[in-house]
Parts: C-alpha cells; structure tokens; sequence
C-alpha cells in the first residue's frame, strides 16, 4: 500500500466530510469555532483509530452474522473513554461538544472505516487508516470552524482579530453559515482534489 | 457468504466482548471519576466566587438548598460566618421566558438584600444579541441594586433597567430572574427572623 | 416592398413580440419609483442614499463577476439594477455603507451567480441578501430610521412594537397613517399605496398576473383574522398586518419574480397561499416579528415540486394517454 496516495485519499479525494460527505451532522453542529472543530475532530480520531485497530485485531474472530452489532459494541465502548476522559481533562470543551461526543457512535465515517477497511486488513493499515481518515476529518472541521469563527465572531482561537464593538457576520456561527461555508469549502477541495489527480 | 458459524460461537464472542468492554469501561470510570465531579464543582465555586465577590466564602456549602419563588425553583448557596450571621447568597434562578427558552443566572445578593453580581450559568439565547446579558456593560447596572431602590423592569416597560439592545425579550428574563433571587432573598431573611 | 429577413424562432414558451429581459427589468424598476419616493419623502437623503449605493454595488459586482470570470453575463440586462432596487427597499435608512455592500455580494454572488446566473436562481436574490443581513446584524437591521426624523432616531417598527409589546400598544396606531406609509421600516415596506400604484402598472403589462399576490395577501387576511376574531385583544387585526410590514412588497414584486415563481395556475394558487400562511404563522407565533422574507424563500424551495404536480391542462392531449 502506498503511503503517500493513502494520505492524498484521507485527506482530499476521500476526504470524509468533503469527499464523501459522511458525519456531517457532528461536522455542521460542532464548528462554531477552531477550538471546537479540533476537539471534535481530535476526539473522533481517538475513537477511529482505536476501533479500527481492536476489529481489525479481530476481524477473524467476529463472525460475519453479528459483526454489526459487535463493532458497535466497541465502538461505543472507545467513544465512552472519549466522553469520561474529556470530561475529566478538558470541562469546558466538553461542555461546549455536549452532546455531540456521545453522538460519535453514530458517525457513519467509524462505523463505514470498520466495515469497509478494518474487518478486511492487517491492524498496521487498519492503524493508519484510522489515522489517516480521522487527520482528514479533524482538518476539514478546523478549516469550516475556523473560517467560521473569524467571519462569525471575528476570532481565531478566541484571539480577537477586530475591535469588539465591531460588528461580524453573526449567520456564521449559526447553522446556516456553516451549510454555505461547507458549501464553498466542498468547492475548493473538489477542485484540490481535481489538480492532486492530475486532471484540471 | 462464508460459511455459517455455529450458534454457540456466535453467543460466546459477543459476550465475550461486551464483557471486556464492560469491565474497560468500569476501569476508566474509577480514574475519571474524581477529576469529572471536582470539574463540577470547579464550575460553581468560580460562579459563587464572580457574584459574591468581596463575600468571605470559607463556610460555602457544597450543596445548594432549595425553594420556591413564585412557583419556580429556586437552588442558593449561603455563605455565613463564623458565628452564624448571614454574610450573603448566591441564588441560582431560571430567567423565565427567553427568547430561546429559559436560561439559568446565578445572581449574588449581600447581607443588606442588594445584588453583588450575575454570573450566566447556561443559556441558549442568540450569539450577539441575548448572549450580551454576559456582557459587561449590561450586568453592571444591576450591581448595588436591590427591591427598594429599583423598578425591577425594563425601560420599555415602565423599569430602571436599560434593555440590550434589539434583545428585549431576553432583558426581560434577566430582568425578571435576578427580581426572583431578591425574592428568595426576602423570603430567607424572613425565614430567619 | 418588403424585405426579405430571416424569421427566429426561440424555444417555448414563446414571449410576446418586443419582451425582452431587458425590458422588462427596467420596466419593473421604473414601477418602484413611487414607492421610492414614498420612502425619499419619509426619510429624506438617507433613503436616496440606501439606494444609490445598493444599485450601484449590485451592478458592479455582477460586472466584475462578468469581467474576471468565465460566465457569460449581461451586467445591464436590468437584473441586477432590479436586485439592488430590491435589495435597498428591505433595508432601513440607516444602513451603513458595509452593510449594503455584504448585503449586494450575498444577493449578486450567493443568491444568483452560484446558481448560474440569472434564470437558474431558485431563491429570490434579494430576498436571500435580506435574510442573511437579518440573522447575521440584528441590530442594524432591526433599529429603522423614524419616519420623518431628522434628528436621526431610531425606534421599532409597527410589527416589531405588536411582537415586544403586544397588541395593546398599537392601540391608537391609524390604519390610514400605515397605508400611506407613515411608519418605521425598511425603505420597501412604508408605503402600500404606492406600491399598489406601481403594480397596477404591472397588472396593465401583464408582467404579473393576479394569482399569487390575490392568494398571498387573501392568506394573510384570512388567518390573521382567524386569531383576531378569537382574542382581538392579544392578536392585532388583519389589516393592520396587510399594511405593515413587506406583505404589499413581497406579494406584489418578491413572490411575483418570474425566475422564482411557479408557471402554472395551480401552482401559482398554492405558491400564494403558502406564502401568506407562513407569514402569518411566523408573524402571530415566531420569534421574528416580520415573516414575508423568510415565507417566500420557504416557498421558493418548492416551485419546481408546485410546477410538476399541478401542471396546466394541455390542449390536445387525451387524458388516459
């Protein structure tokens, strides 16, 4: 397996939010801000690579009958860790991602990781995988949070950019400004992704 | 589709793993634990610090108590001293009827009935209108203001409290939860006489 | 003697001889002026001012959209001087300069050239630029210039008054005041009587037709009403929601916009109704005090779904076919 044109894959062709435009629900809730769009995207990461690696592991022992609910088992059981570790560690981001960290469960990227590459590959490219695809997910959150968050409250990182008492672009840092941000991003990726495979 | 596994084993290794996710789970949910309700915890004492400020807060207690101001519940948190006498209160009231809902504030109240300082524990209102309830050009004008020397109601509606602008409604919550601690408050002296 | 010219003939549905795009914007424009001057004679310079700027910046940027891309784009076929005339009627007075210009990028760039430029559009540019400025600057765009103020304040308009106060405060409010347009408001929304003036216009061309601001404006009378006949006390009357507000504005020339409106007349029964049930559902129990805007871009989303299942009847086709 080539490294390099996995990268390339994770990151913009396949890339999970603008690529293949899955988990978007966690994608457009979460990135009010780049803080946010990290943690979100850091989180998932935890949750993907640790899946990918333990089905892969045992990706001969699940029989095919239940491996649904199996791989949910463990995937919930490693979002769980992410949830009570959050909390104990990072408060008030959690407090902020709220419900959203439970919600990784139903990411369709994880479970779509663990039935497309991990139940039928070694677990040193199931760790990458994981790796690779949880990165390309965790950029696109911080690239739509942090645009975002300088259009929306004219901050990056809650690093104020302008004067307070200026206005900014409040639909940004609400639901329909992340659909149009996403909208836009998704047209610069597909173009990216376009030149990266040598086309035009 | 490969061949059929045999029942037993199917059974055996869905246990199997949710036995060893169960016990991992149990295992972080001892270490995590203690940080996750010191957090907690955390989280009230810096509100309690921000509106009693100035307020000696070596005897807070770790759980609020509880009553009703005009049929909505209110938690308080007392700091007494030494001796007993009441030094203040920091009430946690819901702003009742926000433009999203109702929103929780803590609001600290001094020995003499007036307030000290809100504090927007949470709160559901529109990022850069209601959210300036925060802010500190609004919160300052309720600072030193108590049942006596003030209409606890927005201009708008006849009050001495200038209302966020293009946020009426939200003022108006604010406005009317910080009245229910003051409230609270008369009703605790009263208990107390 | 005659001369010999070729005949063109476009594809359907073929236009009336000498209608062009062309003409028809600048016709629909030349029928705001009215209006225009309704709100010119409310709120002096200022008015004239919001105008100027958001025409000039709607047409400019779809020139320079025109100049650096590959779209091929008539700048001065009247679309984008219709957009920005628009655009201008719902802003207040007091619009600073930036915010015309976010307002005129977002109607030119996101509610008509992503689309594909004038045509392709599925929402109404300007009404898509309006909606976007109200969530993203609340404040300027919910404190309008007080008709006839020349100190500059500022105060809420009658909608905004019926949502805050209830409808007690509007208890010595004149309908015929409203109706003329003796109210705070967006530059559009002040006068319906004058935009009723410009519409007869419309009417006469044939440019609009009568179904969709009859059924908008029967709409909103008709459930209004509903609530004002329960609680006239707490619900204010349907006239006084048929003058105030872009109700006169948005069934006349918003919901009435060729690109965005359903073909058929069924569809464009249905397209009306929708469009002032939803106003007067927003308006009686939603958090915004006005609902026009974001009725008609709701019923937008639905022109293509309206103009395939309700379409005309065809001549000359059997039914069991």
């Amino acid at each position: 397996m080539n490294l390099k044109e996995n990268m390339i894959r994770s990151f913009f062709t396949e890339n999970p939010v603008t690529g293949l435009l899955l988990g978007l629900c966690p994608t457009l809730a979460t990135t009010t801000s780049a803080e946010n769009g990290l943690g979100m995207g850091l989180a998932t990461t935890f949750v993907l690579i640790g899946s990918n690696v333990v089905i892969s592991l045992l990706r001969k022992q699940i029989p095919d009958r239940v491996r649904i609910p199996a791989f949910i088992v463990i995937i919930a059981t490693f979002v769980t860790i992410v949830d009570m570790g959050m909390q104990a560690t990072m408060y008030d981001l959690h407090k902020t991602l709220g419900l959203f960290i439970p919600l990784i469960v139903v990411n369709c990227i994880i479970l779509g990781r663990a039935e497309a590459f991990a139940s039928k590959n070694s677990i040193g490219h199931s760790f990458l995988d994981g790796l690779f695809m949880g990165l390309g997910f965790t950029m696109s959150l911080f690239i739509l949070g942090a645009i975002r968050e300088v259009l929306g409250s004219g901050q990056i990182f809650g690093y104020a950019l302008i004067p307070a008492d200026w206005p900014t672009i409040l639909i940004f840092v609400l639901a329909p400004g992340a659909f149009i941000t996403l909208g836009f991003m998704m047209v610069g990726m597909n173009k990216i992704s376009k030149l990266l495979e040598g086309g035009n | 589709m490969s061949k059929q596994e045999s029942d037993f084993k199917v059974i055996t290794v869905l246990v199997i793993i949710a036995l060893f996710s169960a016990v991992l789970l149990a295992y972080v949910n001892t270490i995590t634990r203690g940080p996750i309700e010191g957090n907690k915890k955390a989280e009230m004492k810096k509100a309690i610090a921000v509106v009693l400020q100035g307020v000696d807060l070596k005897n807070i207690p770790q759980m609020p108590r509880q009553m009703k101001v005009d049929k909505s519940i209110v938690k308080y948190f007392t700091a007494e001293s030494d001796s007993g006498a009441l030094l203040g209160v920091a009430f946690v009231v819901k702003g009742p009827n926000g433009f999203s809902g109702d929103f929780d504030v803590m609001v600290g109240v001094d020995a003499d009935g007036s307030v000290i300082d809100t504090y927007v524990l949470q709160h559901k209102e529109t990022p850069g209108l209601g959210d300036k309830m925060n802010g500190e050009a609004f919160k300052s004008q309720f600072r030193k203001k108590n049942l006596q020397n003030a209409k606890w109601r927005v201009k708008k509606d006849g009050g001495d409290i200038d209302a966020l602008t293009a946020a009426t409604i939200t003022s108006r919550a604010f406005t009317h939860g910080v009245e229910r601690a003051l409230l609270g408050f008369e009703k605790l002296k009263g208990n107390k006489h | 003697m005659p001369e010999n010219r070729p005949v063109f003939v476009d594809s359907s549905p073929l236009g009336r001889a000498g209608e062009s795009t062309r003409k028809i914007m600048y016709t629909v424009s030349l029928t705001l002026v009215p209006a225009l001057g309704v709100s010119v004679w409310m709120f002096g310079f200022e008015a004239l001012r919001v105008l100027l700027l958001a025409a000039v910046f709607c047409v400019g940027i779809e020139f320079a959209a025109f100049r650096f891309s590959s779209f091929k784009i008539d700048s001065l076929d009247g679309s984008a001087l219709l957009t920005g005339i628009l655009l201008a009627m719902n802003l207040p007075a007091n619009a600073p300069w930036w915010l015309i210009l976010v307002g005129s990028l977002v109607a030119v760039g996101l509610g008509k050239l992503v689309f594909g430029g004038l045509g392709q559009n599925i929402f109404n540019p300007a009404l898509v630029a309006r909606v976007f400025l109200l969530i993203s600057f609340p404040v300027q765009m919910t404190s309008w210039l007080k008709p006839g103020a020349v100190d500059g304040s500022t105060g809420a308009t009658p909608l905004g008054i019926l949502k805050t106060e209830g409808a007690g405060a509007l208890a010595q409010t004149d309908l015929l005041h409203l109706a003329v347009g003796q109210m705070g408001g967006s530059l559009g929304e002040v006068s319906a009587i004058a935009l009723l003036l410009g519409a007869a216009w419309l009417f006469y061309k044939k440019y609009i037709t009568w179904e969709i601001p009859v059924t908008f404006m029967g709409a909103v009378l008709v459930f209004s009403g509903i609530f004002y006949l329960i609680n006239p006390a707490q619900y204010a009357s349907p006239l006084f929601h048929l003058f105030t507000g872009g109700v006169m504005l948005g069934a006349l020339y918003m919901a009435t916009d060729m690109v965005t409106s359903p073909l058929t007349f069924k569809g464009k029964l249905i397209f009306g109704i929708g469009c002032g049930f939803f106003t007067a559902l927003i308006r009686l129990f939603g958090a915004y005090p006005e609902g026009v805007s974001f009725a008609i871009l709701f019923m937008n989303a639905f022109v293509p779904l309206l103009d395939r299942y309700f379409p005309d009847k065809k001549f000359g086709v059997l039914k069991n076919e």
